[in-house]
């Protein structure tokens, strides 16, 4: 049976979801959004690489390039959420914070009246 | 004969996963359930479809194709496992940038209480869009 027809409709169906997915890029209402449906798409982008691959006939020449599409997609998106993540929060007031990862634990309490901030500095001195 | 109605059965559910994502993604309400219907659908369909793959290439056997449907399937394995550490990534990411989920009205948004230190009106205008 000759599978070369199928496989290129498969390939058009999934050029045309991506391009469905698109608008989610372009029309996300935040920037979050836009990054998910990246991540989509060059999800799918191996999976057609692999499809153009199989109708060429040589595929040992494509996976290569696929592997490495993949690690570069998933080095993208996790570096561009650890982004917007640190971005999201606050600058540390104290530099001994800065030595805390920043999603460890629970905020440290407020002290921002004068008498705390005195008794703060009160305590630290001996 | 046998491997080639495998190979379509693989790839043709592989495409309705496909689909199922793309309407979640453009149809959803929400960034939270956008990235549910991503999550799943997305790792599901991408590894049917690399499964397709593997077994038209196991079509003719050899060592040429056997090497090769070996690193097809250590993609396949690394997106199994990629996949979904990206999403929690971007799902941390949108739940420490606070973005607002949705409610059913505006209504009923200010008058809970336990989400309040999440829904606290926080908006980074300048990140928005």
């Amino acid at each position: 049976m000759n599978l070369e027809p199928f496989f290129i409709a498969m390939a058009v169906a999934i050029l045309f979801l991506m391009l469905c997915n698109l608008y989610r890029v372009v029309a996300g209402p935040t920037v979050i959004d836009r990054m998910l449906g990246m991540n989509v798409i060059g999800t799918k982008t191996t999976v057609l690489i692999v499809l153009i691959g199989v109708i060429d006939g040589r595929v040992d020449l494509f996976i290569d390039i696929t592997l490495a599409y993949a690690l570069l997609n998933f080095i993208t998106t996790i570096a561009a959420a650890r982004f917007y993540q640190r971005l999201a929060q606050p600058a540390p007031r104290d530099p001994r914070e800065s030595l805390v990862a920043p999603s460890a634990g629970p905020e440290v309490e407020e002290v921002d009246t004068p008498a705390a901030v005195a008794d703060s500095v009160r305590k630290e001195t001996p | 004969m046998i491997l080639d109605i495998l190979v379509i059965l693989a790839m043709l559910t592989g495409l309705l996963f496909f689909v199922a994502t793309t309407v979640g993604i453009i149809r959803f309400p929400d960034f939270y359930s956008r990235v549910h219907a991503a999550g799943k659908g997305d790792t599901l369909s991408t590894t049917l479809f690399l499964g397709g793959a593997i077994l038209f290439l196991l079509r003719d056997f050899g060592t040429d194709t056997l090497l090769t449907a070996g690193k097809l399937l250590l993609i396949v394995f690394y997106i199994f496992i990629a996949s979904p550490t990206a999403t929690h990534a971007i799902i941390d990411a949108g739940y420490e940038f606070r973005v607002p989920y949705w409610t059913r009205s505006k209504k009923d948004n200010s008058t809970k209480g336990d989400e309040e230190s999440m829904d606290n009106g926080f908006y980074p205008e300048d990140l928005k869009g």
